[in-house]
């Protein structure tokens, strides 16, 4: 009596063999994580025709969502629902060149403004495009967002930003680290803050909880000054206690924002983790970091969703 | 008709979804799809194919180019790349990226990428940059006319073919 993956062969040998390719081909992946597609989302747009280069935080124009038929940011967003902000253009309206520093935040519809502040610098006169996999921002209630052209741009700018409205989620919950401005030091260092809106707490600071996975999609780095020279930025795993794992993911740039966006994950953060970001010492300047991704359950990430 | 094989269904349905997905938190790629990541620490300025360092799928807990730890019926498709310079030097960056056997011979397309001076370079795909057969693997390049070494991490996803019947693929493969 022989045995082939485990199998005992009482019948000869082809059907064994036949077990053997159906077992092989049951544990195959068949159901695991991919960026999730939102229940029932409703396209929504917002603009700003002209933003001086003031660095006042304003809030768009006009907004409006075909699909619904409304300014979905003119009342309360639906309990229940959430939007997600996923894409902005930013556009100086004249030739004038030079560095544009330009912003967008969430806030509440008096002003109010809320961590985290993404920044994004260009150089000369060209657009800034930012398309994310997971959603830039996560606004639920009667909150919105607001716009920001820095004093120290060329000149006004236009913006347009794009989303989606989406049912809350039942996994796959999005979430955001940031670092307000992360020395040219070479060392690398844990992010400032980190939130998961739909979550409602930090889910990696302290470690990642067992059972979840994070698959970090967008990663992005802006200089805070216009000290033109060559950024080198990084970011990866690592232990709560600081000890990186390898890939480390690099970034070259100039003074113009550097950008990931990623379908298949840019790092997986696994149970008991964090994450690093890093400036190198040869960078003229310190740097903004961004990284955006979800939050899965180990069900979710391995087995189906 | 001819009937189209899964495996081209499948990326077909990549690349459909990519286009109707643009711009959006969604899925591009199927949902049976597994992440993996690969990286080249450091590719020198030689014009020699090499392969990546290191390639790891958390999801599946393999290297998904090690030999035939892909199971019959999957491949691997590359949805994005990212070229970095290690050092500062500025200059014409000429980089690639191609299937390859696990011997090192290379498939068309080669896929090239170059820069104008010294920031990463990224490419990202609605539809597949590479789809890499099993048992097969992809190598890097660096050309001899860059200015200094590049880091290269791809990312991409297993897709599988759930239809495979064992017993036509054992028959077609020669068993009676």
């Amino acid at each position: 009596m022989t045995t082939h993956f485990g199998v005992t062969l009482r019948h000869g040998f082809w059907p064994a063999l036949v077990l053997s390719v159906l077992i092989l081909v049951s544990v195959s992946p068949t159901h695991a994580w991919t960026p999730p597609v939102p229940e029932n989302a409703d396209q929504f747009v917002c603009y700003e025709f002209g933003l001086p280069d003031d660095g006042a935080w304003t809030s768009p124009d006009a907004c409006y969502s075909y699909a619904l038929g409304i300014d979905p940011f003119a009342g309360e967003i639906p309990e229940g629902r959430i939007a997600y902000l996923t894409d902005i253009i930013v556009t100086p309206t004249s030739s004038a060149a030079g560095s544009y520093f330009v912003g967008v935040r969430e806030s509440t519809q008096g002003g109010s403004g809320f961590n985290p502040q993404l920044f994004f610098r260009g150089t000369e006169e060209g657009s800034i495009t930012v398309n994310n996999t997971a959603p830039l921002l996560t606004i639920t209630g009667a909150r919105m967002f607001q716009f920001f052209n820095a004093t120290s741009s060329p000149g006004t700018v236009r913006f347009v930003a794009h989303g989606y409205i989406v049912d809350l989620p039942t996994d796959n919950h999005p979430f955001v680290c940031y670092e307000f401005g992360l020395s040219d030091d070479g060392s690398w260092t844990f992010p400032d803050a980190c939130f998961s809106r739909t979550l409602g707490i930090d889910p990696i600071s302290g470690g990642l909880a067992d059972d979840t996975y994070a698959a970090i999609t967008d990663v992005y780095f802006t200089p805070t000054s216009d000290t033109p020279g060559s950024y080198y930025t990084g970011v990866r795993q690592s232990t709560v206690g600081g000890s990186g794992f390898n890939p480390q993911s690099f970034f070259r740039t100039t003074t113009t924002s550097v950008f990931t966006h990623q379908k298949s994950p840019l790092l997986i953060i696994a149970p008991g983790n964090r994450s690093q970001f890093f400036n190198s010492t040869s960078s003229p300047s310190n740097v903004r970091a961004v990284l955006h991704g979800f939050i899965v359950s180990e069900q979710a990430f391995r087995g189906g969703q | 008709m001819a009937s189209e094989s899964p495996m081209k269904n499948r990326i077909r349905q990549c690349a459909l979804g990519g286009i109707l997905a643009t711009g959006m938190a969604s899925a591009s790629v199927p949902p049976g799809a597994a992440q993996f990541s690969c990286a080249d620490f450091g590719m020198q300025p030689d014009s020699n194919w090499s392969f990546a360092d290191f390639c790891y799928s958390y999801e599946l807990a393999i290297n998904p180019f090690s030999g035939d730890s892909l199971s019959v019926g999957h491949a691997a498709i590359i949805t994005g790349v990212e070229f970095t310079p290690t050092t500062s030097a500025i200059g014409s960056y000429y980089l690639g990226i191609a299937q390859s056997t696990s011997g090192g011979s290379r498939f068309n397309p080669q896929i090239f990428f170059r820069g104008s001076d010294q920031r990463s370079l990224e490419m990202n795909g609605n539809a597949p940059i590479l789809v890499i057969n099993r048992g097969n693997t992809f190598q890097v390049f660096n050309s001899s006319t860059s200015p200094g070494e590049a880091r290269v991490r791809v990312h991409g996803f297993i897709v599988d073919d759930l239809t495979v019947n064992p017993e036509e693929f054992l028959f077609s493969n020669g068993f009676e």
